[in-house]
């Protein structure tokens, strides 16, 4: 792809070339990351932080079995070519050949309007949000990060591959801590987007909104009840689903989903992508870790399951083809995963939801999330910001309450899909109205 | 290149700069199922530049030593630039000189990697010998650390770490019903530490099996015992964190929540961090601001007496650094972190513990744990009912969450048996994870805890 090669990207052809006399077949996973990270504490500005880290992991088949090694010392890399090629006396079989030359479809994932952004303007939308923020909530205390970075991934390999793209990324993650009474209130908003992205005037109005309501505790009695999942909660329910169609789990046998394609498993009103094509996606990219073309796949299709998701062995395993889902970081073998997870939208308003509800609440935030049995779609958290709704009104925030349930109990009992899309780390997802939910105050 | 350094340094007009060098060398041995999943070896170095300047930092952090000079430059001006018109210093202490090795009987780095895989293998096969069990995962990891820390005030200290460890996962299933169960050992003090588990890797295929047909939990609010490693959990997740200093200076309110001298618990309950205990796994002689570690009482019968400090920290709140700041490797600065956490030990029995509970809880080991300030949430890995002062059956899916301040006062009970974990994994803050720590405690008995369920 014509790009300037950088002083150890020389090394990769020397390694590879050497790879080429000692093993069968060889992969190079070279990654790139310079993030540039500003922190503002306690509404002021707190540090200016840049990074730049490189490394590269080695897979090699040798006799039919696979090994691996990884650096981030270059100059190691002779000893790292050996340890590969020894861990291939104990590995796995390989059951698949690295892929040759593939036609990628154009997806842009690099945005120079990030690499424009200068730490002194980054430190002027700081002090402007903290500055609107603290106009409304003057005893707030509000830390900001803002991070920008910048990688690029290349895979090269013995069957004559070599690609690479570069991507931007900015997140900006807000927080409000109020203490009231002894009681501490927590208010945060997280953006992400390989675009430049700031904190607008609606993001903070939300917030703001949020703190207002915040500071009225009322009673809740533990019940079935109606519940509103904003989208910053949607991945408790969905990381069940995208744990469930991980290949290497069904591969293992340890899905419950391992048997149940093209079965209808939830609401009929529910379709979920994986989607590496993603415009403007947070997980965005033309191929995956093994130099897979990427593409739109779908989990499921109007509730019914449609896909697993699969890298280049585990897909071999189980005589299927990879699906484009190998993830992982230079120190790590390939294993599937989820790029973008984008549910459809339905056509609710979150406003009307709400006005729809005799009793129940609506969940902005929980902790606890992943430590339910998350495969068998069990989830119990604790809901650290979430408001009780009376007579389709909010009517203040409510405390020491347990949310539980089943992620396919529940999106098959759906009242209401919203219709606007928010973006949560890689989940691209509305807001979920769910008629009955067990709710645990005290 | 320690001199080279310190010329560098000694150049920058700024009040203080720091360097972190490091050298990693480990393995990681994976099996899931019946197959070797990763054998991974790797090499791995990196360091980091720190500038401090009227409260403000500046840091960068990096693979390639070759622009170090240049990295140093950047940190000095930034804090600079920053600083201006701001006010901040770093608590006093005097620069330590020291070389510290490690020297175990034991070396994990020396022992074949053949003997590393024929272990895990070992009990993974001896997981997988049941028709009941659907997947297993074995992990093995071991890592040689080796860290430079030198600052402009002169300090010039080397010290290496050894961790080892491995961890087993038994997943039973039954149709949709999949169960889960956990269990790790780890810490710094050799290999030995990995040996001879067979009995626990029995107990966590049993415990998986078992709780395919345990009951879930009925929500609700229980009288809780913990065992010593989910009381670790709890001590760690729920006060531990709130005693990390760092948040605390910067707010008044917060500083007045977190007043010293204030009661935060019954007379019996003591609670202590500890950096400086050999063979922990979170064991270190100096954190990542050559502050040496030591034994921190956080809560003294019940008292909040102290808490976890870095040097800005400490110097913020005109206390004395605890030798906490800590950074999980070269690529972050460091920050104030835990260490060997606990709750000093108690006099009651296990039996004396569930003797008066008519209906309860016993909740062993944790799956995971997180907190949002005065929030917690943590998971136990198995439990039992307890029924007229007897252990009942198992149930599962057991979550237990609440306020700290409330539930450190209904803490009514502690046992008269410390046990420190370690295990594999280790703490996360500001997306620093895994910080290796233990943390531990005897068994406690807790009121009025409430757990989700259905």
């Amino acid at each position: 792809m014509g790009n300037k090669l950088e002083k150890s990207e020389e090394k990769l052809v020397e390694i590879l070339d050497k790879a080429k006399k000692i093993v069968d077949e060889a992969e190079i996973l070279w990654i790139k990351v310079k993030e540039f990270p500003v922190i503002f504490k306690a509404n002021r500005f707190y540090t200016a932080e840049k990074k730049d880290f490189e490394g590269l992991g080695i897979r090699v088949i040798n006799k039919g079995k696979l090994g691996f090694a990884n650096t981030t010392k270059i100059e190691a890399c002779g000893a790292i070519l050996d340890y590969a090629k020894s861990a291939t006396k104990f590995g796995e079989s390989a059951q698949f050949v690295f892929p040759i030359k593939t036609t990628l479809r154009p997806v842009k994932t690099f945005f120079n309007s990030v690499k424009k952004i200068t730490t002194d303007e980054i430190k002027e939308h700081c002090t402007y949000v903290i500055k609107e923020i603290l106009k409304k909530e003057p005893d707030a205390k509000v830390d900001v990060k803002y991070k920008m970075s910048e990688r690029t991934i290349r895979i090269t390999n013995t069957k004559g591959l070599d690609i690479n793209y570069k991507k931007t990324l900015v997140s900006i993650y807000v927080v409000i801590l109020l203490i009231i009474d002894d009681s501490i209130i927590w208010i945060s908003k997280v953006k992400a987007s390989p675009k430049k992205t700031i904190i607008n005037k609606e993001d903070l109005r939300q917030l703001l909104e949020k703190a207002e309501l915040a500071k009225k505790v009322v009673p809740i009695d533990s019940g079935e009840m109606s519940v509103i999942f904003m989208p910053s909660v949607m991945p408790i329910p969905l990381s069940s689903f995208t744990t469930g169609v991980n290949g290497k789990l069904v591969q293992k046998g340890a899905s419950p989903l391992k048997d149940k394609k093209n079965r209808k498993l939830i609401d009929r009103s529910v379709t979920i992508h994986d989607d590496a094509l993603l415009k403007e996606g947070v997980a965005t990219r033309p191929f995956d870790r093994e130099g897979i073309a990427s593409r739109r796949i779908p989990i499921f299709k109007n509730g019914i399951l449609k896909n697993f998701l699969f890298d280049l062995q585990t897909a071999g395993l189980l005589r299927q083809k990879s699906t484009g889902s190998a993830v992982r970081d230079y120190d790590e073998m390939p294993c599937p995963g989820i790029s973008n997870i984008v549910v459809s939208p339905g056509e609710w308003s979150v406003a009307d939801m709400v006005k729809d509800i005799k009793n129940g609440i609506i969940v902005h935030n929980v902790i606890g999330g992943g430590q339910s049995n998350i495969l068998a779609g069990d989830f119990s958290c604790n809901v650290s910001l979430g408001f009780r709704i009376k007579n389709g009104k909010i009517i203040g925030r409510v405390k020491d309450t347990m949310i539980a349930g089943n992620a396919y109990d529940v999106m098959s009992n759906i009242e209401g899909i919203g219709k606007r899309i928010e973006s949560i780390g890689c989940f691209y997802t509305p807001a979920f109205y769910f008629k009955s939910l067990n709710v645990i105050g005290r | 290149m320690r001199e080279r350094i310190k010329r560098m340094v000694s150049k920058e007009k700024v009040p203080f700069i720091e360097v972190h060098l490091e050298e990693r060398e480990g393995v990681e041995i994976y099996y899931v199922g019946k197959e070797l999943e990763s054998l991974n070896q790797f090499i791995d170095i990196g360091g980091n530049v720190r500038a401090f300047s009227n409260g403000i930092w500046s840091f960068a952090s990096f693979n390639s030593f070759d622009e170090l000079e240049s990295h140093i430059h950047f940190v000095a001006r930034e804090a600079r630039l920053g600083s201006k018109g701001r006010r901040g210093r770093l608590a006093k202490i005097k620069p330590y000189v020291d070389e510290v090795t490690v020297k175990l009987d034991d070396d994990p780095i020396k022992v074949p990697i053949n003997e590393k895989i024929k272990i895990a293998k070992s009990y993974n096969s001896r997981i997988l010998r049941s028709k009941k069990i659907q997947s297993s995962k074995v992990m093995y990891e071991d890592l040689f650390q080796r860290r430079f820390y030198i600052n402009s005030e002169g300090a010039d200290i080397v010290e290496e770490k050894i961790y080892c460890g491995i961890s087993f996962t038994a997943l039973a299933k039954d149709g949709m019903n999949v169960q889960m169960i956990h269990k790790s050992k780890g810490d710094t003090s050799g290999f030995h530490i990995v040996k001879g588990l067979e009995g626990e890797v029995e107990e966590v295929k049993k415990d998986a099996i078992d709780l395919l047909k345990a009951e879930k939990v009925k929500a609700g609010v229980y009288t809780v015992v913990a065992d010593p490693l989910l009381a670790g959990v709890f001590v760690h997740e729920a006060f531990g964190h709130l005693s990390e200093a760092d948040f605390v200076y910067m707010n008044k309110k917060m500083q007045k929540i977190m007043q010293l001298g204030k009661r935060f618990g019954e007379s019996n309950l003591t609670i202590v961090d500890d950096g400086s205990m050999r063979g922990e796994r979170g064991f270190y002689k100096y954190d990542d601001e050559g502050v040496p570690s030591q034994k921190n009482y956080l809560i003294k019968k019940g008292i909040l007496v102290g808490r976890l400090h870095s040097r800005e920290s400490a110097a913020n709140m005109s206390e004395e650094p605890s030798g906490n700041a800590r950074s999980i490797n070269y690529r972050f600065p460091p920050i104030v972190r835990m260490s060997n956490t606990y709750i000093a030990k108690g006099n009651m029995t296990f039996d004396e513990l569930i003797g008066d509970i008519d209906q309860g809880i016993y909740a062993v080991r944790a799956r995971g744990g997180q907190t949002e300030l005065e929030m917690f949430t943590f998971s136990s890995a198995k439990a039992y009912l307890i029924k007229d002062g007897k252990i009942g059956p198992m149930i599962r899916d057991v979550i237990l969450t609440g306020n700290v301040f409330e539930t450190l006062k209904n803490i009514d009970g502690i046992g008269n048996d410390v046990h420190l974990h370690g295990g594999l994994g280790g703490c996360g803050k500001n997306s620093q994870f895994p910080l290796p720590v233990s943390d531990g405690g005897p068994h406690i008995r807790i009121r009025n805890v409430v757990i989700g369920g259905e």
